[in-house]
């Protein structure tokens, strides 16, 4: 499988605080990769970089060239309490680059939104208020806010933090048949060891550095 | 009442202050920046003291205060992500503070500024209400879908390659000029719940994001138009009427809202019995 990130001996620090040192990892087409670790030890840094929303004071981070990228972020409890969306509005969203500045979205596009909500399972949600959905529902949108674009790279951050077992079961064999059957390479933050049950690589942030685990530990 | 040519220009410019205010208030209150109205209208007050001590139309103080005041909560909101309602707590602090000290050696006191004067509205204020309304309406129909980005999360819209420092810029500085105007218009103590009250009683109601904003509108201008109407008639202030008038709808809302849902609840109830 070709890779299509390849993080080289990266380093960061916040002030003179060192978070990250040395961090070496190659995502190959196809993986689905966990990342775990404990509070604060660098999780949320390590996301940060590798969206380029921070540049890391040593090391690089090379993608493979024209590589869409998605990202879900963490939902709270609060993430939609004040904002009144629907379902088909924040899928939308997910289109904004495709669709462009100053266009409005064509029948192609909404099609494809709709393609998208059938995949995740979330097919006559269209209307719905997104406050009004269980959070295992929320997460959905968010995923198919992500797919959308029809990314080649899906990055998650704790997807199933807050939402019940069933729930997580379900979300976790929607992520894995993203990842056989339609082959997007996944890259998932979680502190739940169970949410990963279908990583084929798994690996833990500790002493500032990521090292690969043992999967059925 | 219309025989009367200021309660035209009253109508005229309320009815643009109660189309825009809402527009701009609803992105806000999305952020969790709805008490932006207060801090902003508040520091208004201190500018209106600068520009009436300086001698220059205290309406500019007012605006160059109001921006200066709403780039500073943009920078406090940077470096404390987390707090942005501290840089509003500061900046209203601050506002009160100085306009506080200022309106002791101001050579008028600035009451006006305080509940508004919508029955004394210049030519100057006029224009520039025109001309806020086409800015603010143009602004919204261009970045639509950037500001409705923006409002869901800032760092997904910034992935997503949507110019988030380019438009929260112009949504700080539209903001800082509405709410200088507003404030001589409506009152400084009024204006922000004109931004915050109909987006809050469109929440309780609308299911998508574009009849949020609809919504918020369409109960501004009601409010509006009931709060001059009854203000003209009753010799009642204006700022106050249209306030109350607002807060009048929400309860309704509200009240028929749980009725709604009781009658609602109680047919499923029995629909289960039977």
């Amino acid at each position: 499988m070709k890779s299509i990130v390849t993080i080289e001996d990266i380093c960061f620090k916040y002030d003179t605080n060192i978070v990250l040192e040395e961090v070496n990892l190659t995502v190959r087409e196809g993986d689905f990769i966990g990342i775990v670790g404990k509070n604060g030890s660098g999780k949320t840094t390590f996301l940060k970089l590798l969206l380029g929303l921070i540049k890391p004071i040593c090391g690089r981070i090379i993608f493979k060239n024209k590589l869409k990228i998605s990202y879900v972020e963490q939902l709270t409890i609060n993430s939609f309490v004040s904002f009144p969306t629907n379902v088909y509005e924040t899928v939308m969203l997910g289109l904004y680059k495709q669709i462009g500045f100053l266009n409005f979205a064509n029948e192609k596009h909404k099609a494809h939104v709709l393609k998208t909500l059938k995949l995740v399972g979330l097919e006559g949600f269209e209307k719905k208020q997104i406050s009004m959905l269980s959070g295992g529902q929320q997460q959905r949108v968010m995923i198919a806010k992500a797919l959308v674009s029809d990314p080649d790279l899906l990055i998650l951050d704790e997807p199933t933090a807050g939402i019940d077992a069933e729930a997580e079961k379900n979300f976790i064999d929607l992520l894995h048949k993203l990842n056989k059957q339609y082959n997007k390479t996944i890259i998932m933050v979680s502190h739940d060891i169970f949410a990963l049950s279908e990583c084929n690589r798994i690996y833990e942030i500790t002493d500032k550095t990521i090292k690969e685990r043992i999967k059925n530990v | 009442m219309f025989e009367y040519a200021f309660m035209r220009t009253a109508f005229l410019v309320g009815i643009i202050l109660a189309v825009i205010i809402p527009l701009l208030g609803s992105v806000l209150v999305f952020k969790r920046l709805s008490m932006i109205g207060d801090s902003l209208s508040h520091t208004a007050l201190a500018g209106v003291a600068i520009g009436l001590i300086a001698g220059y139309n205290p309406l500019y103080g007012a605006i160059a205060i109001c921006i200066l005041a709403t780039l500073f909560i943009e920078v406090m909101r940077k470096k404390f992500p987390k707090y942005a309602e501290i840089s509003l707590a500061i900046i209203m602090s601050a506002g009160i503070g100085l306009s506080g000290l200022l309106s002791s050696i101001a050579p008028t006191n600035f009451s006006n500024y305080l509940f508004g004067s919508i029955v004394s509205i210049s030519s100057l204020e006029v224009y520039l209400a025109i001309g806020l309304f086409i800015a603010v309406v143009l602004f919204f129909i261009i970045f639509y879908r950037e500001l409705m980005f923006i409002s869901y999360s800032e760092t997904s819209a910034q992935l997503a390659g949507v110019p988030v420092k380019r438009v929260n810029f112009i949504l700080s500085i539209l903001t800082a000029v509405l709410v200088a105007l507003a404030s001589k218009i409506i009152g400084a103590l009024i204006v922000s719940s004109i931004m915050v009250i109909p987006t809050a009683i469109s929440l309780l109601i609308a299911k998508s994001y574009k009849t949020t904003l609809l919504y918020a509108i369409v109960f501004s201008v009601i409010s509006m138009i009931v709060g001059l109407t009854v203000s003209f008639y009753a010799g009642l202030k204006p700022g106050g009427t249209i306030t109350m008038t607002a807060i009048g709808i929400l309860i309704i809302v509200i009240i028929t809202k749980e009725i709604v849902q009781y009658i609602h609840r109680k047919h499923k109830h029995n629909h289960i019995k039977n």
